[in-house]
């Protein structure tokens, strides 16, 4: 490496581009939990889950014009919480994405242990044994192997993100083409198969809820504006681009397991399509042998490099939390010879592994918190609309470099469909009140939070909303 | 330990938030657009560049800091300071990457040397390198602090700050590199 020649930089080549934008947008689709979430879907529903699907669609492409607008006229890391501030100040902002994301973090390093562990033991056949109970362990391996690989300090090379997006949508539209051209091993009529929960309105509009959890999370190439090339045209191109794409993969995969894996009872009334154990089967169907270990791997690749990301990443932020004093100096400890930050990378470790323990392997018993999670999710996106309306009303002279096109249809378009799609989160075997109750628990500790913060600590009005240019400005950029 | 990227001109916001970290220094705004941090008073003049290590839905961009030393070598060569210790730091110590026998000679000074082993004891840095030649001398430093990580899931982004103990223990320990270098030659 030289060291002579960086002195003369050019700011421009620092920008990240259009794929690294669209490998976030695409990425969460390949999370263990949307695939189930396809399956069941289609299992329950068939032509009225894709019915479903493209109502989501339209929703969250409406959605997305709301944060490209926002994102062009605040280009900063703070993404959701600077938007709602800017709108509509500091109190929605941290209960909106305290809510919606720092809730989440609770279950999603758990939760993609535990998913890594149970969908191994259905992948591979010598992992059978474990289906029933103690897949734990898969996914306990998995973190300590990852979190020696990030104590001793090797670190993959650039480029993981774009690849392992590419190669897992790439293998969901394979294995969906896959199935849908090879000879059809269901008894499903039609293309996607009949509803078993009916085929009125209430029965799509219960289905628009599932469907929403395949898209949310493609918002998450908005806090990138900063570093991207020309974000006005990024990030709309890789939203709108990113939404269809996991739309697309998702009719294929869905369409195809439907086609490929007849939809038994398993003996207790939980069909085959609402487990794992659909995955192996569908991918015997289409590629034999070959094509269960290539899906296996897949899916193992994609925990195993989300895990990876979470252990590296957060252990440093403890490092710094440590050095600011709100951590323990403990986690301030870096070793002497490999450079890690050994405490942190030890604690992010310990949380998922005590969690997949206690969970060992039923996901599906907090699927009321998980759905909890999305309406705080949907909730958070309700005020990014409600925001953004605000500014065109309060501030039209703030630059906008991307504009809604007809504006104001698309922000009401996705707020009414998102509170819908809230009122019938519900699915069959729960009620409103299963999910409506942890969600407003989280919610009112999260304003409580806001609110001790914003006048207790921060002395500041919680009710004004924050000047757009003071926000850039903290974050070091210029008006 | 692989380095996942070399590194290039780092983000404007990255930037901005160091600006605000590096108390006794301003941003120059030179017509070359390079980014470089000069001291109101004493001390040597920083280029910032940035390394970052992507990840699968996640990326952290790390600060390098270059600063030209005071000093020439008629070798060429180059040199990383490391800590020593197997669980606790103990100390200091400096090995040879490129570079002959006068090369072999700075590396067995600035090993010995107490300023600058009590200079770089407290430094977290990740990685420290000297570059030696006879166009000028140049040390590359990467610190745990002025850092960002950006996680898309769970969703987190966060900056760590370089705190003012790691900024004065970096300056100084630049400055006793320098005196080092130049009692060699």
């Amino acid at each position: 490496m030289s060291t002579q020649d960086g002195s003369a930089v050019r700011l421009e080549a620092a920008a990240i581009g259009f794929p690294t934008a669209l490998a976030t947008a695409v990425g969460l689709i390949i999370a263990g939990s949307v695939l189930l979430t396809a399956q069941t879907g289609f299992g329950a529903g068939g032509y009225i889950f894709a019915w479903a699907i493209l109502i989501a669609f339209i929703l969250m492409l409406a959605q997305s014009a709301s944060f490209s607008e926002a994102a062009g006229i605040l280009p900063t890391a703070g993404s959701v919480y600077d938007y709602v501030a800017a709108g509509m100040g500091r109190f929605f902002a941290i209960t909106g994405s305290l809510a919606a994301y720092l809730l989440v973090h609770v279950f999603a390093g758990v939760a993609e242990t535990a998913t890594a562990g149970v969908f191994a033991s259905f992948n591979f056949g010598f992992l059978e044994g474990f289906q029933e109970s103690g897949s734990w362990w898969i996914g306990i391996a998995l973190v300590v192997i990852l979190s020696i690989v990030n104590m001793v300090g090797i670190r993959p090379y650039a480029s993981t993100e774009i690849g392992m997006t590419a190669f897992m949508w790439a293998t969901l539209i394979i294995f969906g083409i896959g199935g849908l051209l090879a000879e059809k091993k269901s008894s499903i009529t039609g293309f996607f198969g009949e509803s078993f929960v009916g085929t009125d309105i209430t029965a799509i509009l219960t289905m628009v809820g599932l469907a929403l959890f395949l898209f949310v999370g493609v918002e998450y190439v908005t806090p990138l504006a900063s570093e991207l090339r020309e974000p006005s045209r990024t990030i709309p191109k890789a939203m709108y681009i990113g939404v269809t794409a996991v739309a697309l993969a998702m009719f294929l995969y869905g369409a195809a397991v439907a086609r490929q894996v007849e939809n038994v009872d398993l003996g207790d009334g939980t069909f085959i399509l609402d487990t794992p154990l659909a995955i192996p089967e569908f991918a015997q169907a289409v590629m034999g042998d070959f094509g269960q270990v290539w899906l296996g791997i897949a899916v193992l690749l994609a925990s195993a490099a989300t895990l990876n990301t979470v252990i590296a990443g957060v252990s440093r932020i403890f490092y710094g939390m440590a050095k600011d004093g709100t951590l323990p100096k403990a986690f301030g400890y870096l070793h002497p010879r490999y450079k890690e930050p050994w405490i942190g990378i030890f604690l992010v470790a310990l949380i998922a592994i005590v969690g997949a323990v206690i969970l060992d392997g039923d996901v599906p018993s907090i699927i009321n918190l998980i759905l909890a999670a999305v309406m705080a999710w949907i909730f958070s996106y309700v005020l990014v609309n409600i925001s953004v309306m605000i500014l065109r009303a309060r501030r039209p002279d703030l630059d906008r470099p991307y504009k809604t096109p007809l504006y104001p249809l698309p922000q009401i378009v996705a707020s009414v469909g998102m509170l819908v799609a809230a009122w019938y989160i519900a699915p069959p075997g729960l009620t409103r009140a299963d999910i409506y109750t942890p969600f407003f628990i989280m919610l009112g500790a999260c304003a409580l939070y806001a609110l001790i913060w914003t006048y207790g600590i921060q002395k500041t009005n919680p009710w004004a909303p924050v000047d757009p240019e003071l926000l850039k400005a903290e974050e070091g950029i210029s008006t | 330990m692989a380095r996942s990227v070399r590194p290039g001109p780092p983000s404007s916001r990255l930037v901005g938030l160091i600006e605000g970290d590096f108390s006794g220094y301003e941003r120059d705004s030179g017509e070359d657009r390079r980014v470089r941090f000069v001291p109101t008073g004493d001390g040597p003049v920083f280029d910032v560049v940035s390394r970052v290590e992507r990840r699968f839905l996640g990326r952290t961009e790390i600060a390098v800091f270059r600063a030209d030393l005071p000093v020439s070598f008629p070798d060429e060569g180059r040199i990383e300071m490391r800590h020593t210790g197997r669980l606790k730091r103990q100390g200091v110590t400096a090995v040879p990457l490129t570079g002959g026998e006068s090369v072999e000679r700075v590396v067995a000074a600035l090993a010995t040397d107490p300023g600058v082993a009590r200079a770089l004891q407290p430094l977290d840095f990740t990685h420290f390198e000297i570059s030696l030649g006879p166009s000028g001398c140049r040390a590359e430093v990467e610190l745990m602090g002025a850092s960002h990580v950006a996680i898309a899931l769970p969703p987190i982004r966060s900056y760590v700050h370089l705190h003012g103990d790691q900024r004065e223990a970096m300056i100084s320990g630049i400055g006793e590199v320098a005196r080092v270098i130049g009692a060699t030659v």
